[in-house]
């Protein structure tokens, strides 16, 4: 649900995500031999919703994909022929009605692809707890990722770096997952540094993937960590970190991307919804933040034990507000949750919004109380603390794009981060 | 992440103002950004004294278990000051000069969220005070705000009961995190404990960064390897304690951990060697059997050999002069492994402090003897000195007794450590002896009185040095000292370096007399 901003033409969009495999490695030149036969696709999908847009062509984009893997060449690959060939070779279809089979297959398929001294980077023991836990906030240059990254891959690595990715996650999901990749770039171009590059994102595995077995998929770099932890079959998509500079829609290659902009105002209408009474109740008094609480792992090997408890945990109940409102918190959880496949994630969503769960799911914030629930102010912080759930966003300021603030935001199960598999 | 932040840089101080409030103008109040959130650091200081024991083989380490020596008394605080502001609003959100109005601002925030406590039952406070301010502004273009440095030096050297509780930021910014490590006390401030350079100042704040991002502990820079123990662990929010036991804990490990990385077996051997090269107990106490040896040739021609030009026979000056300094010296070697071995087997002599005074007391000891006119050596003198190596190696075994090592590889150890005592004796005999002798049997009175200064200077050294291990000396005197005898192993090389000089020169001015020149050249080889 990235893409809100309707100003974003669904030409471009279309674009960018059929050519969603190659558009890292060279969005520009990729984009402009390849625009005269998206624009065709893009005539399909006609309808003006952010929604149906990126589901539509998030379908294609996997379809795309295959094709791509099955050697049919189709026109928008021609720049790569090389990819072609070599995936001919190895023809992947992993197409299967069991979504746990699906995934271990995408996964399996880019470790076959690895020469010895990939895999052996890029693979790790599931049992590597310490390893497990490592991944971070901070740029690549900052703190070494585990695995191997999208820069080190060839051609057709890469592609299927990016189809286990959007297998990985939901539409939605791999919409943001690009547009974090896209910031990163934006950054880089905007003077920020050569550490700033959606070459710069990591792919790791933890065990062997298999429907029938523990596993853990390890995504990362800036602003990015996914940890998808799968127990026979089983999915846990916590810890989840993410976060874009800028927060706002940005436009790279004449591309408009906005990875984090819908989550920032899902989150913020549950705020702007409240009124003054119910809004001093969620204002978590005498605490401040300059980040997110319950932030990396730092390879600790263990859950994190800094959750709020006894009065630092205080907020709105959630059960205490009107169906509307309720509806917002939802729509807010939503952003976090369902950037993962429903087959994942549906049985989180109804643990994390049951009744009973909301009885005990506080929403609160924290910043200057004067100026209220304001993004454009750093150190204002909003989190929707749940028996379980437990979402985080914290206002930075702005790094490189100095005169505007931005998110890093952390989505976490308490109980069932990795799968409580450490 | 510098790059990043040069097109930031800002060379002049005012254009930074300027900047700095354009920065307050479009943010607000809380306005300038650090990014990432940088955590503090809390750095306890393990005295230097054992630092110099393990890097240098130094002073027998005996302090190692003196107690005192080895206490905490003092760490350092470092906060970011954009946090510090978050944390309390009173304080400063930038702080470009470390005024005396922010040190009372900041010394009044400190006050109420560091303390140290007895015990864990928080009945007693153990007072501290605040013995260093700096102020880091040169990361600010990195990391959008100042850092804040301060040392806390408590009233009395913290018991392994003491609890600190140290709730700087987390008391309002839940998500801040305050780095706890321990490293050596860096000796660039004189000796100052409290003092912290520039360079290890940015040094650990990065590699506290770099641990609040990830969780590889491998430490880049060898630098910080050295400084730092690698025992480390996070305060947060709640948790807010840190128990001295813990720290000492630490402080224990390491050192066993140092002494047992840096000497594998053969390693041992150097080891022996730095013992005495850079050991001023042992340094001044092999001095002190040198000095009077010359002597003891005197009389038997030794004299009229150099006179004549000629290096003396072996009758002259071997038996009378080199086999007594040798037994001499293997006596004192065979004490020092035997009270090794002994110590190795579990037996210790006498108690730790009890050698530290004991080793100091035969330097002292030794020394005198010196200045006694006509002290041949006797039976009585070697019996002496296997005693005081007895003492010196009691000394030493503590440190051994530190690493953990049994059995075979005890042995080993063992043996390498003495073969290198052994041979660094020889080469300070083979380097220090020619020229004394020389000195002696051409300027008998001019040895004499070099003799009795460096007797008196060591007597005096030595005597300090009880009266320090007694702990009856205060601080700055005790630094001073400790600086001193530091200084002694360069000293002594400085000093032997202008005694050749001096020969070169004197032999020039006295062109022997009654011989060709070609021997004359000969008799300056030595």
């Amino acid at each position: 649900m990235a893409l809100a901003n309707l100003d974003i033409k669904p030409a471009l969009l279309a674009l960018a995500l059929t050519t969603s495999p190659l558009f890292l490695s060279g969005c520009g030149s990729d984009s402009s031999s390849s625009s005269d036969s998206t624009s065709e696709t893009t005539s399909d999908s006609s309808t003006d919703s952010s929604t149906d847009t990126s589901s539509d062509t998030s379908s294609d984009t996997s379809s795309d994909t295959s094709t791509d893997t099955s050697s049919d060449s189709s026109s928008d690959s021609s720049s790569d022929s090389s990819t072609d060939s070599s995936d001919s070779t190895t023809t992947v279809d992993c197409s299967s009605d069991d979504y746990a089979t699906e995934l271990a297959c995408a996964a399996n398929a880019l470790l076959d692809s690895l020469d010895s001294s990939q895999l052996a980077t890029m693979q790790y023991d599931f049992s590597d707890s310490e390893a497990r836990t490592v991944w971070s906030n901070l740029p690549t240059g900052n703190v070494q990722r585990n695995g191997v990254k999208l820069g080190d891959m060839t051609t057709a690595q890469k592609a299927l770096a990016m189809n286990l990715a959007s297998v990985a996650l939901s539409d939605a999901g791999y919409l943001d997952f690009q547009g974090i990749l896209a910031a990163d770039d934006y950054l880089q171009e905007q003077g920020g540094g050569s550490d700033y590059s959606s070459d710069n994102y990591y792919f790791a595995v933890f065990g062997t993937p298999s429907a029938s077995d523990q596993w853990q998929l390890q995504i990362g770099g800036h602003h990015l960590a996914y940890n998808l932890t799968y127990l026979y079959g089983e999915g846990y998509p916590v810890p989840n970190h993410f976060a874009s500079e800028p927060k706002e829609s940005f436009v790279l290659n004449s591309e408009t991307w906005a990875p984090i902009e819908d989550e920032g105002n899902a989150m913020v209408a549950v705020f702007d919804s409240l009124s003054s009474t119910e809004l001093s109740t969620a204002y978590l008094s005498g605490q401040s933040f300059s980040d997110v609480l319950v932030g990396p792992d730092n390879g600790s090997g263990t859950l994190p034990t800094d959750y709020p408890s006894g009065s630092d945990r205080t907020g709105l109940l959630v059960s205490y507000m009107s169906d509307a409102q309720q509806a917002l918190v939802v729509a807010a959880i939503e952003q976090w949750v369902r950037d993962f496949p429903a087959d994942v994630v549906d049985s989180l969503m109804e643990t994390y919004t049951s009744d009973a769960a909301f009885a005990d799911t506080y929403v609160a914030w924290a910043g200057s109380e004067s100026a209220g629930v304001d993004i454009d102010n750093t150190s204002t912080y909003m989190r929707i603390d749940g028996p379980r759930l437990w979402i985080e966003v914290a206002v930075q300021g702005g790094i490189v794009i100095r005169s505007e603030t931005h998110y890093h935001t952390m989505y976490r199960d308490k109980t069932m981060d990795y799968g409580n598999s450490l | 992440m510098a790059t990043v932040f040069k097109m930031y840089a800002i060379q002049s101080v005012g254009r930074q103002l300027v900047l700095l409030c354009s920065w307050l103008a479009a943010f607000g109040i809380s306005a300038v950004a650090a990014h990432p959130a940088l955590p503090s650091q809390l750095v306890f200081f393990s005295p230097s004294a054992e630092q110099r024991a393990l890097d240098a083989g130094a002073s027998d380490a005996g302090a190692l278990d003196a107690g005192e020596k080895k206490a905490i008394q003092s760490f350092s605080l470092t906060m970011p000051v954009d946090q510090l502001h978050l944390a309390e609003l009173s304080l400063p959100v930038t702080l470009p000069e470390l005024t005396d109005d922010a040190r009372a601002h900041y010394r009044d925030y400190l006050r109420q969220h560091v303390k140290i406590y007895r015990s864990a039952e928080r009945q007693q406070v153990i007072d501290w005070s605040i013995s260093g301010w700096q102020l880091d502004t040169t990361l600010r273009e990195t990391f959008g705000t100042e850092l804040i440095a301060v040392t806390i030096r408590a009233v009395e050297p913290l018991p392994s009961t003491a609890l600190l509780d140290v709730d700087t930021l987390v008391h309002r910014v839940v998500n801040h995190r305050t780095l706890v490590t321990l490293a050596y006390a860096t000796s660039t401030g004189g000796g100052n404990e409290g003092q912290i350079s520039r360079h290890d100042f940015q040094q650990r704040y990065q590699a506290a960064l770099a641990h609040d991002g990830a969780a590889s502990g491998q430490n880049d820079s060898a630098h910080a390897a050295e400084m730092e123990s690698g025992w480390e662990f996070w305060l947060r929010r709640k948790y807010t304690e840190i128990p001295m036991a813990q720290v000492y804990q630490a402080q224990q490990d390491w050192l066993a951990d140092r002494a047992t990385s840096r000497r594998s077996n053969l390693g041992y051997l150097g080891y022996g060697f730095e013992h005495i090269a850079f050991g001023p107990d042992h340094l001044m106490f092999m001095l002190c059997l040198l000095l009077p040896a010359p002597l003891w040739g005197m009389g038997l021609g030794l004299s009229t050999a150099w006179s004549a030009g000629r290096v003396p026979s072996w009758r002259r000056w071997g038996t009378p002069v080199l086999k007594p300094l040798a037994i001499q010296v293997s006596c004192f070697t065979l004490g020092h492994m035997t009270s090794l071995l002994l110590a190795a087997a579990g037996w210790m002599l006498m108690p730790v402090v009890w050698v530290e005074i004991g080793v100091a007391l035969t330097i002292l000891l030794t020394a005198l003897s010196v200045l006694k006119p006509n002290s041949k050596p006797g039976a009585l003198t070697f019996a002496l000195t296997l005693l005081f190596g007895l003492i010196h190696g009691s000394a030493f075994a503590e440190i051994l007794h530190q690493l953990n090592r049994q059995g075979w590889d005890l042995l080993w150890s063992l043996l390498a450590f003495n073969l290198g005592v052994e041979l660094m004796q020889l080469l300070l005999v083979v380097a220090l002896l020619p020229p004394l002798l020389w000195l002696a049997s051409r300027h008998t009175r001019v040895f004499l009185r070099l003799q009795t200064v460096l007797a008196v200077a060591l007597a005096a050294i030595a005597s300090g040095w009880i009266v320090q291990r007694l702990e009856w000396l205060p601080m700055t005197v005790s630094d001073a000292l400790d600086r001193l005898s530091d200084g002694l192993p360069v000293a002594l090389a400085c000093g032997w370096l202008l005694l050749l000089l001096v020969i070169w020169a004197l032999s020039l001015r006295q062109p022997p007399q009654l011989v060709i020149n070609t021997d004359s050249l000969k008799a300056k080889q030595p």
